[in-house]
């Protein structure tokens, strides 16, 4: 795995997930609505400053946390 | 295509793929607007087991605006589910399929329809709706028009629905468009570069001849989709004018996982396919843009006018017919720009443009199919040139099935309507006679009269006939 792809890698993190400083990006379109989360809950890690992308549902929340990003991209290395 | 795998990126999506979009005055229902919205091109009929089943994973959208800022204010969602009866046999059927709740019927789909207002309020108009099967055969499928009226759905209030396979009425001789634009009618005027090939004139090839398409049928009291309704309509009242479009969107993120053989599909829904106009992201935009027009939103399309206003068509056409358009090459290196096709595809016709007649939302430059509700259908001998045969009832006022949308745009680019906004234009005399050579005859499967107007589906086992 390259050092790019490595952190545009998308890992699924399981059923839930509790993210604090989270902040709402408006999605394209929402059929089924916002709400409690759903389903399954996949993180892109967009670069190695924290900048995270989670997507829940119909939604796209970015999130700022260079640790959480670091640990995924340490998991993500096997 | 009208807009058949026109994009580099939907032609390897065909479920998301829209191919023609239709909105009309019903002619049996001329109280009530009938909208098509067809996908999943170029369904060779015998193509099972597995058939064309819409996209499960894939919101499939009608927008209509009514207030002329190319936004929508009404929404129809799609929504689709597939349900296998049995996992244990491939055959997608064990028996004839004489009704919609066949116990031999084992790959059935059904869908939700949910309309949402331009505030994002939601209402469920209905789930749970049955589609019809594909057209498979005499033994799967005896009296395929009887199942097929069976799922034509009411919603209440005189709103019904359709989504299942149908013949596809568009007509087109794309083999000869895409072999450098030899139209065959005209085929011995081709430049034909010194090959010389081609020396008398030859008809019409329905490339889509014999093939099946995805609809998505919608007829709607017009009450219901213009703004200010007040129970009597004036045909130069803008309020009466309605901007559509369709759209295919598909979730932001898609995980393979065979431990389940269920993907999983997460995120917003993004637009992968949109069809206003026909033939626009065919023939209008560049093959670097196209994939860039099928994500954006109609309001956002003044960056694409330049496309309109100067097509690549209309530079074709005199170095490859030479000396059959004098006046379009004088046109085209005049640099003018071609503020007609600007009207037709973009803003619509204001009104003092053609008696008794206009479909203009307002300076917002967008590809909508644009229609005045107003007008009342044409019943008797409605011409397949539409506005151009003088029929005010046709493209580009809406769609209908039957229009000959290939050679009104072809007419249009050629020249014949640079002269209604540039009175001192003299169109070529080719320019009005400009066709592929086809006729809603070249569709086998007739049209019909009446919801979903398109025609019975060819069935797998007659087609291709022996």
């Amino acid at each position: 795995m390259t050092r790019r792809s490595a952190l545009t890698g998308a890992v699924v993190v399981g059923a839930t997930a509790v993210v604090s400083g989270v902040t709402y990006v408006a999605s394209a379109k929402t059929p089924g609505g916002g709400g409690s989360v759903q389903g399954p809950v996949v993180v892109r890690v967009r670069d190695n400053a924290g900048r995270l992308e989670i997507f829940a549902g119909t939604r796209r929340i970015e999130v700022h946390d260079k640790e959480l990003a670091a640990r995924l991209l340490r998991a993500a290395q096997g | 295509m009208s807009s058949h795998r026109e994009a580099p990126e939907i032609s390897k999506d065909p479920v998301a793929d829209s191919t023609d979009l239709y909105a009309f005055v019903s002619p049996d229902q001329p109280d009530r607007v009938t909208l098509i919205a067809n996908y999943l091109p170029l369904q060779e009929p015998p193509g099972g087991p597995n058939f064309y089943p819409f996209g499960d994973d894939v919101l499939y959208e009608i927008h209509i605006d009514n207030n002329g800022d190319a936004r929508a204010d009404i929404t129809y969602q799609f929504r689709f589910q597939t349900k296998l009866r049995d996992r244990n046999t491939f055959l997608y059927n064990t028996g004839p399929i004489l009704s919609l709740d066949s116990a031999n019927w084992n790959s059935r789909q059904f869908y939700s329809v949910t309309r949402v207002d331009g505030m994002g309020h939601r209402e469920v108009l209905a789930s749970g709706l049955a589609c019809p099967p594909d057209n498979i055969g005499p033994l799967s499928t005896p009296n395929y028009p009887a199942l097929a009226m069976a799922a034509v759905h009411s919603l209440g209030g005189g709103t019904r629905v359709f989504a299942g396979q149908r013949a596809d009425g568009f007509y087109v001789d794309l083999g000869s468009i895409f072999d450098l634009l030899n139209l065959r009618p005209f085929q011995n005027l081709h430049e034909q570069f010194g090959l010389n090939v081609f020396h008398r004139p030859a008809r019409g090839v329905n490339a889509l001849k014999n093939i099946n398409v995805k609809s998505i049928a919608l007829q709607v009291p017009i009450r219901d989709l213009v703004r200010g309704w007040s129970g009597k309509q004036r045909r130069n009242d803008p309020r009466t004018v309605i901007g559509v479009w369709t759209s295919a969107s598909r979730q932001q993120v898609k995980v393979r996982d065979h431990s389940t053989d269920d993907d999983v599909c997460t995120g917003p829904f993004l637009q992968v396919s949109r069809l206003g106009n026909p033939l626009v992201n065919e023939v209008i935009i560049p093959l670097g843009k196209k994939d860039r027009w099928n994500h954006e939103q109609p309001a956002d399309d003044k960056q694409f006018s330049n496309f309109v206003l100067h097509p690549e068509v209309a530079a074709l056409l005199p170095p490859l017919y030479p000396g059959v358009f004098p006046n379009l090459a004088a046109l085209v290196a005049s640099g003018k720009p071609r503020n007609d096709l600007l009207a037709i595809l973009h803003t619509g016709i204001p009104a003092g443009i053609i008696p008794g007649f206009q479909n203009f939302t307002g300076p917002v430059e967008a590809d909508m199919l644009r229609l005045n509700t107003a007008i009342p259908p044409t019943t008797s001998n409605p011409s397949i040139f539409g506005l151009l045969g003088g029929d005010l009832a046709g493209f580009p006022n809406g769609r209908r099935p039957t229009d000959d949308v290939v050679s009104i745009e072809l007419r249009a680019i050629a020249g014949v309507t640079f002269a209604l906004v540039d009175k001192k234009f003299t169109p070529d005399a080719a320019a009005g006679g400009l066709t592929d050579g086809l006729t809603p005859n070249s569709v086998t499967s007739k049209f019909l009269d009446r919801f979903p107007y398109l025609g019975v589906p060819y069935d797998g086992y007659h087609t291709p006939s022996a």
